[in-house]
């Protein structure tokens, strides 16, 4: 786990390395073999190239989620329209059976032999 | 009928044509989808050609105005779609591994308002992976190259409608443009692309990038292309919830009105971030030709813009992170075999090509616990800076003006294995996409000092388009698209005639040892 506020609460002069395992399982992708060390070299330059950020300052501003003035927003009617049919929906999902979407059971996870770290990892936790 | 083959001309030029009976929608179809049979083994801007749909709509419109019924406001003409675009019917991968076998259930709202303007649908554009990208090589499923250097790239993510409008292989495209993806593509490719307003035009049907950056947008040859499909796809829709209830003017009415008067600013940020020397000199030249119209130019600042790239690469990918989660093999695309939920989920993500992945665990960095006050909160808060400077300049101007891209088209190849100098083609358009504005690329001129890449053998010669940014008022389109036409028309003699040369040229020319893949484009663009 990455301390918290590692590196980024004193004004950003260092750039926090990057769990990228961790990232990885909570973003639910595997890294392979060196692609790892090759990620974690990437984002760390693209977080670099952020630190100019950090220079200003943003005490009291109101963040933007969006490109409009949350007073812009509105809510529409709470009304049943029609969407696509069921058939409609169900037609582009990869397993289907009686109507419903199909997956794989859960709860009787069989370990696989580990391939890796990060794939023992995210077993583990289960 | 005169003025060369039918498609050499313009959406406007082709509809007075068909409208007056001179030529029918069938052949205007059939001369677009020869001249993809011509060029597209060099281009490579399609990722499906619906041949046989696209002549038996001709042949319905044809039908309607034989017995005196309107067909629509673009009767039979041909647009390709961004494969990020639902057409019912028909594939819609996103460049992606993930989706390259799924088909779309229903039609976009810009598609169906397409179609009820009857325009006719006869192709699918190459794009970036789920559209991130500044070059089209992160597709997944082909290589799409720049008519005017096959060497080169056509930009992204809209890279195959932009080529294709190019190449003449169609007269009309639409693209979509989180952080350039319109206008840059448009820039490298000598034509004409616009972002709208973030809310002008509806995104139903978009598959979602970034939400609260993407926004739809067309391409075509010249600024009244451009406004016929703004006449056609702008407007209110019930399915998305962030599209704008506000009426809709006439965009190719708008084009009557002058420019003269007009303020407009150039922010000196724009000209220091990395901006080639060709370029400048291509854009201080659009100026003049700006000042002759009678447009009053002056140098402002908006000192936040600087922070515009950093801020984008941090909500962007903060939002895709988020928006992909959906592509885990339950309810869409590609499913992988796994023994259970998670690993299923974990083993279909594998599909995801090297940007994607790169940008799914930036944006899941900045939003983990212990970061999202320090990147993700932040870059919002500098988003609001950023607004606030746009804001400011538009009480003192009607319009901006900037390069569109800092260079000109780079070398296929050339900057894939460095993501941040990818990400600095989009220095200058990602500041309208954060603010939510209108943005405008048109055609201002070419290179005149190109560094053509290192060919040696000297037969590069074609100079490089250049692209003029102009940025407008919220929902303002009409004053940006009336600036871009003025200006375009005195530009037009000069872009046209390399236009149609190059057009020419890609006809006959073999692209020999600059293109040692030119007859199999469909080759996978990212291998690694």
């Amino acid at each position: 786990m990455v301390p918290l506020n590692a590196g980024v609460g004193d004004g950003g002069k260092r750039v926090p390395k990057i769990d990228v395992r961790h990232v990885a399982r909570l973003a639910m992708l595997e890294l392979e073999d060196g692609e790892a060390e090759k990620m974690q070299r990437e984002l760390q330059s693209i977080l670099a190239h952020m630190e100019e950020l950090f220079g200003l300052d943003v005490d009291g501003v109101q963040p933007s989620f969006g490109s409009f003035d949350e007073a812009e927003l509105r809510l529409f009617a709470d009304e049943v329209r029609a969407g696509l049919s069921r058939d409609e929906f169900l037609r582009g999902v990869p397993a289907v059976k009686d109507g419903y979407v199909m997956v794989p059971r859960t709860g009787q996870e069989q370990r696989l032999p580990r391939e890796n770290e990060a794939d023992g990892e995210w077993r583990a936790r289960r | 009928m005169s003025g060369g083959a039918l498609w050499n001309m313009k959406a406007s030029a082709l509809l007075e044509l068909m409208m007056a009976g001179e030529v029918s929608a069938t052949e205007v179809v059939e001369a677009f989808l020869d001249r993809i049979s011509e060029v597209e083994p060099k281009v490579g801007a399609f990722l499906e050609v619906m041949r046989d749909e696209g002549l038996a709509q001709a042949r319905r419109i044809d039908e309607l105005r034989q017995s005196g019924e309107y067909p629509g406001l673009l009767g039979g003409l041909p647009v390709a779609v961004k494969d990020n675009i639902c057409v019912a019917g028909t594939r819609c991968t996103c460049g992606s591994k993930m989706l390259a076998n799924w088909v779309a259930p229903y039609d976009a709202t810009v598609v169906k308002a397409l179609k009820a303007q009857g325009a006719i649908i006869i192709g699918k554009t190459n794009m970036d992976e789920f559209a991130m990208g500044s070059s089209t090589e992160n597709s997944a499923l082909g290589l799409t190259r720049n008519p005017w250097d096959l060497r080169r790239v056509p930009g992204g993510s809209s890279g195959g409608s932009a080529a294709a409008v190019a190449a003449g292989q169609v007269p009309l495209a639409l693209g979509s443009d989180t952080g350039g993806s319109v206008r840059q593509p448009a820039a490298f490719t000598g034509i004409t692309g616009l972002k709208p307003t973030y809310g002008r035009v509806s995104r139903y049907g978009l598959v979602a990038f970034a939400s609260s950056l993407d926004q739809i947008g067309p391409l075509a040859a010249d600024v009244r292309d451009v406004c016929l499909l703004m006449d056609a796809i702008s407007g209110f829709d019930e399915r998305d919830s962030t599209s704008d209830n506000r009426p809709v003017p006439s965009y190719t009415r708008a084009l009557s009105k002058s420019a003269k008067g007009l303020k407009a600013g150039v922010p000196r940020e724009c000209l220091t971030q990395g901006v080639s020397r060709g370029v400048k000199e291509c854009f201080e030249r659009a100026l003049e030709v700006m000042e002759d119209l009678g447009v009053e130019i002056e140098e402002t600042s908006l000192p936040m813009i600087r922070y515009a790239l950093d801020c984008y690469y941090i909500i962007a990918p903060a939002e895709a992170s988020s928006n992909l989660s959906r592509f885990d093999g339950v309810r869409y695309g590609l499913r992988a075999e796994a023994n259970g939920l998670e690993e299923m989920y974990v083993r279909t993500r594998r599909n995801f090509g090297p940007e994607v992945r790169r940008r799914i665990m930036l944006g899941t960095f900045v939003l983990s616990a212990g970061y999202y006050d320090a990147y993700y909160l932040r870059a919002a808060k500098v988003r609001t800076l950023i607004r606030r400077d746009f804001k400011r300049a538009f009480e003192e101007f009607d319009i901006l003006l900037s390069p569109t891209t800092p260079t000109t088209a780079f070398l296929l190849g050339e900057r894939t294995q460095d993501p941040l100098s990818m990400y600095m083609a989009d220095v200058l358009t990602v500041p309208a996409n954060l603010a939510g504005l209108p943005a405008l690329s048109v055609p201002c001129g070419f290179e005149e000092d190109s560094n053509s890449g290192e060919d040696g053998d000297g037969d590069s010669g074609r100079r490089l388009p250049v692209g003029l940014q102009i940025t407008g008022r919220p929902f303002d389109e009409e004053t940006v698209l009336c600036a871009g036409h003025a200006f375009y028309q005195a530009v037009a003699p000069a872009v046209e005639a390399e236009l149609a040369r190059m057009r020419k040229d890609l006809g006959k020319e073999s692209c020999g040892s600059a293109c040692p893949q030119a007859q199999s484009p469909k080759g996978s663009a990212w291998k690694e």
